[in-house]
């Protein structure tokens, strides 16, 4: 078994994995940084400043770690031959950040994103349900009952589909998709938390 | 079996880390922005998932070598 420190090679420019592995989890990191780190400057509070930049620091390291970590072992896979591996790396797909990915056509981006607008407008939102005078006690179980209709259906997409299919014409039906599921995702959170405002 | 102890090393300090960003991510919600914290929580579950995947990584890598 060769080191774990062994160099990445020029596999890396011809694949698609790093878009595909999580990067999403960094997007949403780095959002919830930036508004701590705008807080504490406006604030003047140092210590919390130094504090917060040392995290995303952390955070940043970890992520390009474990990203070269991958890459090493997509080409140990590889460079070995061994099908199974490099299926299995192929194949992985948890919170990709693509837009336009061939495997998921953008339902975790839209997700991500609907979520991060809406609950950043969570405030203005609130208002906007009162003035309309909206029953909490109707809006969470509509907005469960579309989140569970909007996320499967992803699912049983990507399993009638084979997987990977490039001519995919249903790709803005799945971007779609992720920003409603993202939107009632948001919607539960904000009913669930004005309900214990109340 | 050196390398086999690494990887144990590897996956603990992965969860491990992953628990750390999740406590600050719980201590950032009960004291700074409730929205914030929970996205810090969510991110923390990348160290989690990548534990994961490094188990079956390894699992095909040492399958590969004894055979």
């Amino acid at each position: 078994m060769p080191s774990l420190k062994n160099r990445r090679n020029t596999l890396k420019k011809n694949d698609k994995l790093i878009e595909r592995f999580a990067f999403s989890f960094l997007y949403i990191f780095s959002i919830a940084t930036f508004y701590l780190l705008w807080v504490a400057y406006i604030n003047h509070d140092i210590a919390k400043l130094n504090l917060y930049l040392m995290f995303y620091l952390i955070y940043i390291i970890l992520f390009y770690l474990i990203v070269n970590d991958l890459y090493n072992n997509y080409d140990f896979f590889k460079t070995s031959g061994n099908i199974e591996g490099t299926k299995l790396l192929e194949e992985t797909h948890y919170f990709c950040a693509d837009p336009v990915c061939s495997r998921c056509g953008g339902w975790y981006w839209g997700l991500v994103l609907s979520i991060t607008i809406t609950l950043g407008l969570k405030d203005s939102v609130i208002s906007i349900l009162n003035i309309y005078k909206v029953q909490m006690i109707y809006f969470i179980p509509i907005w469960t009952i579309i989140f569970l209709i909007t996320t499967p259906f992803h699912g049983a997409l990507n399993f009638l589909m084979k997987k990977e299919t490039p001519n995919n014409n249903n790709k803005k039906l799945k971007l779609i998709l992720g920003l409603i599921s993202g939107l009632s995702m948001s919607f539960i959170a904000i009913g669930i938390l004005s309900l214990i405002a109340k | 079996m050196e390398n086999k102890t690494k990887h144990i090393l590897k996956g603990m300090g992965l969860t491990i880390i992953s628990a750390i960003f999740a406590i600050l991510g719980i201590i950032v919600a009960s004291t700074q922005n409730l929205i914030a914290g929970i996205f810090i929580v969510v991110a923390s579950s990348l160290f989690w998932g990548y534990a994961c995947l490094l188990s079956r990584i390894v699992e095909i890598r040492l399958k590969r070598t004894t055979n």
